[in-house]
């Protein structure tokens, strides 16, 4: 059975609710910092989903902070490889 | 070609695939990089195969795995959340960042991914009391990112309380243990704080590798400086709670003067992280690796036997000599290190630099076992690593007589001086 859908909502100075859904959450062991993936399920002109990737601090709830290092870009790319791959895998089985 | 199944298909472009795949994972580092060469490679040799089902050939994605993890060298990535969700392709937009975030909500499963749970399985009142200040303290006290096992073991720790007809037949317990292997904690159902937060200070550093069943605790590896990780997890918790403890008071102290010498920040970066190896690398700058360990493997003898009562005649000259060779250690270490940074200090006069040479000698003096270090054998330290002559109160106060007085040439002070 598919996981309940994980989703954030983030609220603007203005009051605004952007919802994001998340595809993938991680953590690195050496820098301590955790990942999010996530979409606002929107459509590039290729028809494309678009996919964002941020740095996320749970003891704080105000801030995201950018993906700064090649390194930490690879490691995103990866997993959103093995994600893809995984998922399409799931429904060819099923 | 069109007319061919997935399976079919898949048949056909296996063997090929095996074999352009071993070749190509030798040159490929990155998973984007192998996968655009391994589709660029079979949509020149099969231009008419819809290639759309590539990502369906059920094989590829455990080879990519089996190439994946000698070819991929990034540390461990620990996976927290992951959708079922098909999707054929995505753009990723590196430079997007929501702005004027004013807060930022989680759904309620996602959320419960990152909230330490306060809520320990088992933990009756008491013990989720001293739980709940040792969450609270560690918030305080120390960085996020050396919280990382902590996280990682909070949310499914398990806690026993035992009473002692329990301790006979089952696992051992002196007061209160902590299981990696289990995530366990273990303590006796009257136990003071003192004793929870020095094993919560256990299960906030450890990491389990169940594939190698190795055991990675502050700076403790499986058997292997335990008596400095005892000492330095019983420092921490004598910062850290009220009250006294008579646990680990010889430990305690040398990990204190281990402290001194590798720095605080350092110390607690390795102990958090388990990373033994990090804290042997620290010492190296100022004493050898092979002393080194013969340091951590004594500490470790007199750990296990200090309060064996019957030991014996080589053991117990062992423990000794043990001891001997800790103090010893220590204080060459400390002494090696106070003379990099006299090389490089820059001081004003040389009264003030006598007067920084003194307040140190001295710091280093007050916590050295005399009963292991004599007067005369201090001083004969300070002659040898340092080149001074120093003499020693009745009042234990450490004096200086004279800078420069054995040193050669090149080792002068004033090295580092404007």
């Amino acid at each position: 059975m598919a996981d309940e859908k994980k989703y954030m909502e983030i609220v603007d100075e203005n009051d605004n609710v952007i919802k994001y859904e998340i595809l993938l959450s991680f953590m690195l062991a050496d820098t301590g910092k955790h990942y999010l993936i996530y979409t606002d399920n929107t459509y590039s002109e290729d028809g494309n989903l678009k996919v964002y990737a941020s740095i996320y601090s749970p003891l704080d709830d105000t801030k995201m902070e950018k993906v700064e290092t090649d390194r930490e870009w690879q490691i995103i790319n990866d997993q959103i490889q093995k994600l893809i791959l995984k998922n399409n895998k799931i429904k060819e089985n099923g | 070609m069109e007319k061919l199944g997935l399976k079919e298909k898949a048949n056909l472009l296996k063997e090929d695939f095996d074999k352009y795949a071993e070749h190509v994972s030798k040159e490929i580092n990155t998973m984007p990089d192998y996968m655009q060469k391994v589709i660029k490679y079979f949509k020149e040799k099969y231009p008419n195969a819809n290639l759309d089902f590539f990502h369906h050939l059920p094989y590829l994605p455990n080879l990519i795995d089996r190439i994946g993890k000698t070819l991929f060298k990034y540390s461990c990535t620990i996976i927290l959340y992951c959708l079922d969700k098909t999707f054929k392709t995505i753009e990723l937009h590196r430079d997007f960042i929501p702005k004027n975030i004013k807060k930022i909500k989680l759904s309620p499963e996602l959320q419960a991914d990152y909230l330490v749970t306060n809520e320990v399985e088992n933990a009756n009142e008491h013990l989720q009391v001293s739980i709940n200040k040792f969450i609270e303290m560690l918030h305080q006290k120390f960085p996020e990112e050396l919280l990382l096992y902590f996280y990682r073991n909070i949310g499914s720790l398990d806690t026993k309380i035992t009473s002692e007809k329990d301790d006979v037949n089952k696992e051992t317990v002196v007061l209160g243990s902590y299981r990696a292997d289990k995530n366990r904690m273990l303590v006796s159902d009257d136990e003071n704080e003192i004793t929870i937060f020095h094993e919560l200070f256990h299960m906030a550093s450890t990491y389990y590798d169940f594939k190698t069943k190795t055991k990675y605790s502050g700076f403790c590896q499986n058997t292997i400086g335990k008596g400095i990780n005892e000492g330095y997890t019983q420092l921490l918790t004598n910062r850290n709670t009220e009250g006294f403890s008579y646990f680990y008071l010889y430990e305690t102290r040398i990990a204190t003067m281990v402290e001194e010498i590798v720095g605080q920040e350092k110390m607690q970066k390795n102990y958090f992280t388990a990373n033994l190896k990090g804290l042997i690398e620290e010492l190296t700058k100022y004493i050898s690796e092979e002393e080194v360990m013969k340091f951590i493997q004594a500490l470790d003898f007199y750990q296990e036997y200090e309060f064996e009562t019957s030991l014996l005649p080589g053991k117990s000259q062992k423990l000794d000599s043990s001891k001997q060779f800790i103090e010893k250690f220590l204080l060459e270490a400390s002494l090696n290190k106070l003379k990099m940074v006299i090389t490089t200090i820059n001081l004003n006069s040389e009264i003030e630099l006598k007067d920084f040479i003194q307040q140190n000698l001295q710091n280093i003096y007050l916590k050295i076992d005399h009963t292991i270090i004599s007067n005369l054998d201090f001083s004969e330290y300070v002659r040898q690593v340092l080149g001074y002559n120093i003499t020693i109160s009745d009042e234990y106060f450490v004096n200086v007589e004279e800078l420069n007085s054995n040193l050669n040439e090149s080792e002068k002070i004033g090295k580092g001086r404007s």
